[in-house]
């Protein structure tokens, strides 16, 4: 069986079996969502790949503290959203904290080789999604790419399903402000 | 521009991946883990040194024994082998996370003097003969 179509208890049961082996499949089965979940935080390739790496280290190293009654996926993303932000806090030049919290954007839509120009409107919903404070972006990245619900998103960001659902429609409202004023 | 334009966009990004990124990311991954994490050939060597320390104290009953009941030593001794087995497979049949802990909480001076006695041949032998 391919590893992308592995279920969480399928991958659990082999990290229990043979760590290296089940990790594998791990990376296997999360590297793409996670990557893109990423890439959508720090925009650049180098970055996202340096982060997600970076991601599965932790994950790695905190195997044996994942409680099995919560979802791979959900705390994969929980990782990956706390590397992003240290990443962007690390970058951020003047060595503030970047918190989901904040009001502040920090990254803008930076060039790089693995960039698609030619497809405007995508270009300008991406400015549009990083003009947002983090914790707005994050919610609706997760609502509206990954399609997670508002309780798995509200454990991620650690706020409730209700704040999540704000955030996110809040979050919509200013992307489609945005997008009609550019 | 409306909802329904938002609609029209859908997940549809102007990000780009180098070719075959993602065949190779496991490899590098597992690369850049392996030289991060020291902690984990350590815990493969702490679990190698205590096996060790097993074998040792059973052999050390076993010495024992040849001494206090030397009419009956010959089967005890031959019985080593069988011991360290059980040993092996008692450790092989903890759970990941109770090999772990028993690894990580083992006393360190007791592996400490291990070392300083012992030297590295014999756990290298275990280590080794887990992969």
């Amino acid at each position: 069986m391919k590893s992308k179509h592995l279920s969480d208890h399928d991958i659990l049961t082999e990290l229990d079996r043979d760590q290296q082996h089940g990790f594998r499949q791990l990376v296997r089965r999360y590297q793409e969502q996670l990557y893109w979940h990423i890439r959508r935080m720090v925009v650049t390739h180098a970055d996202a790949e340096d982060v997600l790496q970076e991601t599965f280290v932790r994950v790695f190293r905190g195997l044996h503290g994942f409680k099995r009654d919560s979802s791979l996926k959900t705390w994969l993303l929980r990782i990956a959203t706390n590397e992003a932000l240290r990443h962007l806090e690390r970058n951020s030049g003047a060595g503030e904290h970047v918190q989901l919290d904040s009001d502040d954007n920090v990254v803008q839509l930076t060039a790089d080789d693995h960039f698609d120009y030619s497809d405007l409107e995508a270009v300008k919903l991406q400015q549009a999604i990083q003009s947002l404070p983090p914790k707005q972006q994050v919610t609706f990245n997760l609502r509206y790419y990954d399609e997670l619900g508002y309780d798995d998103i509200a454990r991620i960001t650690d706020s409730t399903a209700a704040t999540a659902k704000v955030n996110y429609h809040i979050a919509k409202q200013k992307i489609i402000q945005h997008l009609k004023e550019h | 521009m409306n909802t329904d334009e938002l609609s029209n966009i859908g997940k549809r990004m102007p990000y780009t991946v180098p070719d075959g990124f993602f065949d190779s990311l496991e490899d590098r991954v597992m690369s850049r883990i392996a030289q991060e994490d020291p902690a984990a050939p350590v815990r493969k060597r702490r679990r190698g040194i205590i096996k060790a320390i097993s074998f040792g104290a059973v052999a050390a009953a076993a010495a024992l024994a040849l001494v206090i009941m030397p009419d009956n030593s010959a089967p005890q001794v031959q019985n080593v082998p069988v011991q360290l087995a059980e040993v092996e497979h008692a450790f092989d049949q903890l759970s990941a996370h109770d090999r772990e802990y028993l690894v990580d909480n083992y006393d360190d001076q007791l592996l400490a003097a291990y070392d300083d006695q012992y030297g590295a041949g014999m756990y290298e032998y275990y280590t080794d003969s887990e992969q």
